[in-house]
């Protein structure tokens, strides 16, 4: 019981309450004004807190230096990498973004103002739109258009002058993308709908090459056999060779079809050298020419599967 | 306390001003100084190098007013204490009486020349000595922090009850303990 007296009396007597806690513990109390048994205590705190004493500053200079040191080489080093690194991140994702768009956007534009899309039918008639998108996009905006990819492998005659065999096209690409879009196109006998005699685009054609559909469907198969890189017909519509890089600057195929080239100084669309030798060398020969165009493999898939489809 | 001009202080740090950190430095060292020297005398000047060595190198990363940026930098100072302790596998567990340190310490210890302290230091460690290591804890960043319950809870990962508990025993311990009364006379 005395235990249990001593230690009541021993709250009671030392017994602060919470503000007055809170001023003590902040040297906010002098000793003078502590309450009973505290003075000590807020003396003591008060000393704890005091000014600096001149032994406790002696590692400044080496702490500011260090301080210096660290932000000078954050602002040497590091945030300019990162910033270079976050900028060339977005401005390719921009660029890359912005060419797709611009691809799909011109390439179907144009293949809807020339109004000469087939009727999509059939799964080859939707070779033969992605064939007439490309080729519209490559319709020259000047003389001197020219398919001048280094590895281009063309033998079509696409001079400097631009002497194209149809007549009122004076570009080889867009020859060769009518004729893919022709032989892609179903046939007449398979399909009387197939817009092939109705085209204005493939009206064209055939009134240059024997004023048939079947007259043009030879000459196209004769052109784009010859036109083909390594001189003969694509006769599976697979990749033969594997898509270069185009790190040279020339056109290559698996790249996005870049329309806006054809422009600066006649020199020829991105597409438009593309086109001419993507049937060899797009991994994907398949699906529809706005998703190829998308994954950069624009016209490959209208052109390869041009020999496969044209053959019937 | 830097007080008004604390914002343009840290901006100034940030941007690597020397100024900047000397008020910085001048205004927080003692105090992080005092804390270790009562807890870890002798090794006190180490941890606390150790301490402004890392504050600096996040100091971009931190946001807060003045009394967060005491939080921050003791927050850091403790990680290290316990660090130590950690490392050396011992803690000082036992209170001691200062009185009875001249008595146990040859003059020629490397612990004593660590214990040749400023008054202020040698006050900070008479509470610590007077007091568990836990409400030793709890004074010392409320007295040399100047942290409130809240953050002192933060920072010792504890919760605000039981940090306001230890306070208070803490309190009336050292208002029973003769060693300060000693100190202050």
């Amino acid at each position: 019981m005395n235990a249990e007296r001593d230690w009541n009396e021993d709250m009671q007597r030392w017994s602060i309450d919470d503000v007055t806690a809170d001023r003590l513990l902040t040297g906010g109390l002098s000793p003078d004004d502590a309450p009973p048994g505290y003075a000590p205590l807020a003396a003591t705190i008060q000393t704890a807190t005091g000014p600096a004493d001149p032994a406790e500053l002696r590692g400044e200079a080496a702490i500011v230096a260090a301080g210096v040191g660290v932000v000078a080489s954050a602002h040497d080093t590091l945030p300019i990498g990162r910033r270079t690194t976050v900028r060339t991140k977005l401005i390719s994702a921009k660029v890359a973004a912005v060419t797709t768009v611009a691809v799909l956007g011109l390439g179907t534009a144009a293949a809807a103002l020339t109004a000469s899309l087939p009727t999509p039918t059939s799964h080859a008639s939707s070779h033969a739109a992605a064939g007439l998108a490309t080729a519209a996009a490559h319709v020259p905006t000047g003389a001197g258009s020219h398919g001048s990819s280094a590895s281009n492998g063309s033998t079509g005659g696409t001079g400097a002058g631009g002497t194209g065999p149809v007549n009122g096209m004076t570009n080889g690409n867009a020859t060769f993308g009518l004729c893919t879009a022709l032989l892609a196109a179903p046939s007449q006998a398979s399909n009387p709908n197939s817009g092939k005699a109705s085209s204005t685009a493939f009206t064209t054609l055939i009134a240059a090459h024997g004023g048939s559909i079947s007259a043009a469907t030879t000459f196209c198969t004769g052109y784009v056999a010859a036109n083909h890189p390594g001189g003969g017909p694509a006769t599976t519509g697979q990749p033969t060779t594997a898509p270069t890089d185009g790190t040279d600057g020339s056109a290559t195929a698996g790249r996005p079809a870049s329309p806006g080239q054809s422009s600066t100084g006649g020199e020829p669309s991105t597409t438009g050298a593309s086109s001419s030798k993507a049937p060899v060398t797009t991994p994907n020969p398949g699906g529809t020419g706005t998703a190829n165009t998308a994954s950069g493999g624009s016209s490959s898939a209208g052109s390869s599967n041009a020999t496969g489809h044209g053959s019937h | 306390m830097i007080g008004p001009a604390f914002e343009a202080v840290l901006e100034g740090a940030r941007a690597g001003e020397e100024w900047a950190f000397a008020v910085l430095y001048r205004d927080l060292n003692p105090r992080l100084l005092r804390y270790f020297s009562a807890q870890a005398p002798t090794i006190a000047e180490d941890l606390a190098s150790e301490t402004w060595l890392a504050a600096v190198g996040r100091l971009s990363t931190f946001r807060g007013e003045e009394a967060a940026l005491r939080a921050w930098l003791f927050t850091i100072g403790r990680r290290r204490l316990v660090q130590h302790w950690r490392e050396s596998g011992r803690r000082p567990t036992r209170p001691v009486d200062p009185a009875t340190l001249g008595n146990t310490v040859a003059p020629e210890d490397t612990e004593a020349e660590a214990l040749a302290a400023t008054s202020a230091q040698a006050a900070a460690r008479a509470i610590a000595q007077a007091l568990t290591p836990d409400q030793a804890e709890v004074v010392l960043l409320r007295v040399l922090a100047g942290l409130d319950v809240a953050q002192v809870a933060a920072v010792l990962g504890k919760r605000p009850g039981t940090v306001r508990v230890l306070q208070h025993k803490a309190l009336r311990r050292l208002a029973r303990s003769s060693s300060l009364e000693a100190l202050t006379r």
